[in-house]
């Protein structure tokens, strides 16, 4: 019995270890500055110099501005728009790669990770010149006939949803990729040998079963799409703003600090609030007595 | 010569060669001295390093480093960090030259510092001893002259209706974007204290308006791919534009000329004090002051004879400089955040 517990604790201190560099490098470069942001948030003035004391003026001032609410519930749309596009378009890609032999796997995947190599800007300059007047869409657009002129198709909001879809499919697709893999082919040869159609087999087995993979691709889109603010400012024009934009302002703009630091906050709170419900009402009852193995 | 002396004489003069640069250079007055320096990046910078910073090096021996950033970071870096400035000179914008001076970052200093700041034209060393005005560039009603007819007399030529789905304006969220707004203002009756025209036209603009792209490239690439025909620019980018075969004119508006002095400032506790005001000094000579206009065809600020380059340039001369509207920047600053918002809310209906 001794001897067991002595080795339950050594256990235990192998693991700290291990996970002591990642829980320093968290503390000292995420949680003690969003701890630093979050009490700047707090200052009541416009500015950090000099500020003291503690107050809830900036987030009244920001839901008290009907301007504020209207762009944070554009964001949240924005961000959820975002994610059904990654999932109606990145699951089969992520799921036939599964499926796929190592050797071609290999290659289509690097084909999949490729485009996040690449500068974000350099991608969202790639669209301004595709999408403009004068860039390809449009000229074959009016070379099959389909448009007589030019159109714009820049600057308006689903300009901002097909570039944001772009830049984080490949998210969704390594997700889903991954946790189809553990899933084992016999599961769906099965549920087809007791008379379930193609249909039925990937409702109720393939997707309660990639659950995970969703939840976690899905997870990182929602907040990488919530917090954008180049691919809006760049492709979005003047309608079509987000949250991000007014933080990256305030900081930077106006200096206004403790107004952007309240901003960061409410939206982390927004984005934390929506996934723990999009867990609670949907993912959670999926996965009820499954285990990916 | 026997061999001993030969030895003797051949390692001296090998010597001599070797070590001949590096005497002359310690001779030079600012030789191991090296500033830094926030840069504009691009063309901005290369010019400045051809006008002011190697001339600067072969008289003096003082090397300037441009570290390309975003101005609004630098400075949100020098507040934070004052007791060790990651920059020895600071270039900044009338804009944010009153949060610097208030932020305690800056050295002042007079024309008895550096004799060359006698030069500068009334008008444009707008914050008292605080800065070297070195480049003035004029936001502008601008038009593509095949497609928009007749010209824009204007800045409130922007809510014509026939620009309807043409315009390209300045962001909300950007001094830029506050200007046009003070120049609608201004030229319809109103001030920084009553800013209601500028709305009104604003609200009239709104379905004309198709980009308020984010940086002046950006707002460049509107006009030049053909997104938008008419609507406010940089004086310098719509000559780039010219250039590259887009006919965007630029129209001196009937509300007057709407610039920002462009300053070069010495940041407090920078490692040499003597050798940053040489440099402004070189900044504002003959050389220095038309490198910036040369590259880009943004105005100087002193009374450096332009030549050929005064046809491209806006305010090329006193009567021209004597057009640019005053503005009070810490005022205008201070109430930037509401006027974005409000020009936000009016541009989404």
């Amino acid at each position: 019995m001794n001897s067991s517990t002595a080795e339950s604790e050594r256990r235990k201190t192998c693991w700290l270890l291990l996970l002591a560099p990642a829980l320093l490098t968290l503390i000292v470069f995420m949680l003690i500055p969003a701890g630093i942001v979050l009490r700047i948030s707090f200052y009541p003035g416009s500015t950090t110099i000099g500020a003291e004391g503690y107050s809830l003026a900036q987030y009244v001032k920001f839901f008290w501005n009907p301007l504020h609410l209207s762009v944070l519930g554009e964001t949240v749309a924005y961000a959820l728009i975002v994610c059904l596009g990654c999932l109606v378009l990145g699951f089969p890609v992520g799921y036939s790669l599964a499926r796929h032999p190592p050797a071609k796997r290999r290659v289509r995947m690097l084909m999949v990770i490729v485009p996040l190599t690449l500068s974000l800007v350099v991608v969202v300059f790639g669209w301004l010149v595709l999408l403009g007047r004068q860039g390809l869409i449009n000229n074959v657009l009016v070379w099959l006939g389909i448009l007589s002129s030019p159109q714009q198709l820049l600057f308006n909001r689903t300009a901002v949803v097909i570039v944001l879809i772009q830049q984080f499919l490949p998210f969704i697709i390594l997700s889903v990729m991954n946790v189809v893999m553990q899933i084992d082919p016999f599961l769906e040869q099965a549920s087809t040998s007791l008379r379930a159609n193609r249909v039925r087999t990937f409702i109720k087995v393939v997707i309660p079963l990639s659950t995970p993979g969703i939840l976690a691709g899905l997870s990182l889109i929602f907040v990488m799409a919530a917090s954008a603010f180049v691919t809006p400012r760049l492709v979005g024009g003047p309608r079509a703003q987000m949250v991000g934009g007014f933080i990256y302002d305030q900081i930077l703009t106006t200096s206004n600090w403790p107004f952007g630091a309240a901003m960061a906050f409410i939206l982390l709170a927004v984005g934390f609030g929506l996934m723990a419900a999009l867990n609670t009402a949907i993912i959670r009852p999926l996965t009820r007595g499954l285990h990916v193995q | 010569m026997r061999r001993r002396e030969f030895l003797v004489v051949g390692a001296a003069a090998a010597l001599a060669t070797v070590t001949a640069p590096a005497v002359h250079a310690q001779q030079k007055k600012f030789s191991g001295v090296r500033l830094r320096i926030n840069g504009y990046g691009g063309t901005y910078d290369k010019a400045l390093i051809e006008g002011v910073a190697k001339p600067l090096e072969e008289s003096t021996g003082l090397k300037v480093e441009y570290i390309p950033s975003s101005t609004a970071a630098d400075l949100a870096k020098l507040i934070s960090n004052k007791s060790n400035p990651h920059i020895d000179l600071f270039m900044a914008d009338s804009p944010l030259m009153p949060q610097a001076i208030a932020g305690g970052i800056l050295e002042s200093f007079s024309a008895s510092d550096a004799p060359n700041l006698s030069r500068v034209l009334p008008g444009f060393r707008e914050f008292g001893d605080y800065g070297a005005p070195f480049s003035v560039a004029s936001i502008v009603p601008v038009y593509n002259s095949n497609t928009v007819k007749p010209p824009l007399t204007s800045f409130s030529d922007i809510a014509r209706p026939d620009l309807k789905g043409k315009v390209s304006t300045m962001p909300a969220n950007a001094f830029t974007g506050w200007i046009v707004l003070l120049a609608l203002a201004e030229g319809n009756g109103g001030s920084l204290a009553n800013m209601e025209p500028a709305f009104k036209i604003m609200a009239a603009a709104k379905d004309n308006i198709v980009a308020t792209p984010p940086s002046s490239v950006t707002q460049l690439q509107a006009f030049t791919q053909g997104e938008a025909q008419a609507g406010t620019l940089w004086e310098g980018r719509a000559y780039e534009a010219r250039k590259s075969g887009t006919p965007l004119e630029t129209v001196i508006a009937r509300e007057g000329i709407y610039a920002v002095t462009s300053y070069t400032n010495i940041v407090r506790g920078c490692r040499n004090k003597e050798a940053a005001l040489a440099y402004i000094n070189q900044l504002l000579s003959d050389q220095g002051m038309l490198s910036v206009p040369k590259a880009l065809r943004y105005g100087p600020t002193t009374d450096v004879a332009l030549g050929e380059l005064a046809a491209d340039i806006l305010i090329n001369s006193r009567e021209r400089a004597a057009l640019k509207r005053p503005i009070d920047w810490k005022a205008f600053m201070e109430q930037g955040a509401a006027l974005g918002e409000r020009m936000t809310k009016e541009l989404r209906g």
